[in-house]
C-alpha cells in the first residue's frame, strides 16, 4: 500500500518536474537577458573546439581559454598554455587579479526579488 | 528540526524529480530572490576565494531548504571552481572562476548526467539556502585537481549513469560528489586507473549513511535518477558535500573551509 502511494506521487512528480523545469529555464536565462543565439554561440565554439566532453553551460557566453585548445594526451598536459597565467603551472606571484566584469551577465533593471502580496489589512483597504 | 536519515527516502522522492539541486537548470535563487541578489552572492564568493588566492576550491549550494534535508545532507550540489583565464564571445580575455560541474539530466532523462563548466553565477543561481561553502584543498592538491580536469581523466572517470544516493564505492552510477570523489582520489595518487581509484576510496573513504525500511527501499526503484541496485546492505552509503570535507579533513588535505553567506533582500511590497 505504502508503496503504491508513493508511486503515485513519484508519478505527479515526475510531471510537475517535466513542465516546471522548462519554464524555470525559460524565465532564468530572460532575467539575465541572455540571448540563445549567444549561448549557441558559445556551445558551437566548444563543439568545433576539442574538449567536447565537457559542455559550455553558463548563462554568460564565455569559456576557459584552454578548453578552445587542442586534446591533451596526459594528465598535466592540458595546463600548459600559451599566452595565459595557469595556476598548475603559473609563478603564484604573477597571479593576475580577478577580473569582475569577465562574465557577468546582462541584468535587466527590475530583476530583483519577486514582490509580495501586501498585509490582508491592506488588501483590503 | 532536521530529519532523522530514515526518513531519506522521503526527501529523495520530494526533491529528485522536482530539483535536488543537482540540475543545470537549477535557477531557483533567481526565482526566489532576483537576479541582483544572484550578483551580490557571486561577487562576494569571488571575491573571497581570490582574497584567499584560491586556484582550486570544491564549492557546493543547497538547493533546497535546508529544513527539508536529512541528518548529514547540507549541501545538494558540489562543483570545482578553477581560477582561470576564460575568453568572452567578444573575444576580450579575462581571469575568474570558472565552475565544473556533473549535472543530473541530458535530454529530459533524470538518470543520466553530464559535465558541464559554467561559472560562479550559475552556481549561485541554484542555491536556495542563501550560502555557498568552500573547501580549499592544499595547494599541492589544488595542482594536481587542475591537471586531472585538463586531462581526458576528468571525463573519462564520469559514469553517465545518474543515482542520487549512488555508492561511491563502485561505479554502477554517479552523481556530482561521486565524480569529485573520484577526481580528488585520480589527483592524490596521480592517476586515472580506475581501478586503483576504487581501491583507494574504498579503503580510505568513510561515506555518509542512510538506513532505509524495506518499503523506502523499494520505492526507489520506481524513480528515474535513484536507484539502490549499486547497494549491498541495508545502510545506504552515499557520498555527500560533508563527507568530501571529512576526508579532506582526515588526512590533512584541507587548506581553508569557510561558507559565504549574503543575505537576501526582503520581498518589497506589491503595488
Amino acid at each position: 500500500m505504502k508503496a503504491v502511494s508513493l508511486l503515485a506521487f513519484a508519478a505527479i512528480s515526475l510531471v510537475l518536474s517535466t513542465a516546471s523545469a522548462g519554464e524555470v529555464k525559460a524565465a532564468s536565462k530572460a532575467a539575465v537577458g541572455q540571448s540563445a543565439a549567444a549561448l549557441d554561440a558559445v556551445a558551437q565554439t566548444v563543439m568545433m573546439s576539442a574538449n567536447a566532453s565537457i559542455e559550455a553551460g553558463s548563462a554568460v557566453a564565455a569559456i576557459p581559454v584552454w578548453m578552445t585548445a587542442k586534446v591533451m594526451d596526459k594528465m598535466g598536459q592540458g595546463s600548459e598554455q600559451a599566452g595565459v597565467w595557469d595556476a598548475a603551472t603559473g609563478d603564484p606571484a604573477q597571479r593576475p587579479a580577478l577580473d569582475k566584469e569577465i562574465v557577468k551577465p546582462d541584468i535587466k533593471p527590475g530583476s530583483a526579488a519577486p514582490k509580495k502580496d501586501p498585509s490582508p489589512a491592506d488588501a483590503m483597504q | 528540526m532536521r530529519k532523522p536519515a530514515s526518513l531519506f527516502l522521503f526527501f529523495v522522492l520530494l526533491t529528485c524529480t522536482l530539483d535536488a539541486g543537482s540540475r543545470q537548470s537549477s535557477k531557483q535563487a533567481i526565482d526566489r530572490y532576483g537576479a541582483e541578489y544572484v550578483q551580490q552572492l557571486t561577487d562576494e564568493v569571488n571575491a573571497q576565494m581570490d582574497a584567499r588566492q584560491v586556484n582550486v576550491a570544491l564549492i557546493a549550494r543547497c538547493g533546497r531548504l535546508r529544513a527539508d534535508l536529512p541528518e548529514g545532507v547540507d549541501f545538494t550540489h558540489v562543483g570545482i571552481a578553477v581560477f582561470e583565464a576564460v575568453v568572452r564571445e567578444d573575444g576580450k580575455v579575462g581571469y575568474t572562476y570558472s565552475v565544473y560541474n556533473l549535472y543530473q539530466g541530458v535530454d529530459g532523462d533524470m538518470g543520466k548526467s553530464h559535465l558541464v563548466q559554467d561559472f560562479t553565477f550559475d552556481l549561485c543561481s541554484g542555491a536556495v539556502e542563501p550560502e555557498i561553502a568552500v573547501i580549499v584543498p592544499s595547494d599541492a592538491l589544488q595542482k594536481r585537481i587542475l591537471e586531472v580536469i585538463r586531462s581526458p581523466a576528468y571525463a573519462a572517470l564520469h559514469n553517465p549513469k545518474y543515482n542520487l544516493i549512488a555508492n561511491p564505492f563502485n561505479d554502477q552510477f554517479d552523481n556530482c560528489v561521486t565524480h569529485t570523489l573520484k577526481i580528488l582520489v585520480a589527483a592524490i595518487y596521480n592517476t586515472d586507473d580506475q581501478e586503483r581509484i576504487y581501491e583507494d576510496i574504498n579503503s580510505y573513504f568513510k561515506p555518509e549513511e542512510i538506513n532505509l525500511s524495506v518499503a523506502e527501499r523499494i520505492g526507489v526503484n520506481f524513480m528515474s535518477g535513484v536507484s539502490d541496485d549499486d547497494q549491498s546492505s541495508r545502510h545506504v552509503k552515499t557520498a555527500t558535500f560533508g563527507s568530501l570535507k571529512r576526508f579532506l579533513d582526515e588526512y590533512k588535505l584541507t587548506k581553508d573551509y569557510f561558507v559565504v553567506r549574503v543575505e537576501p533582500p526582503k520581498p518589497a511590497s506589491k503595488k
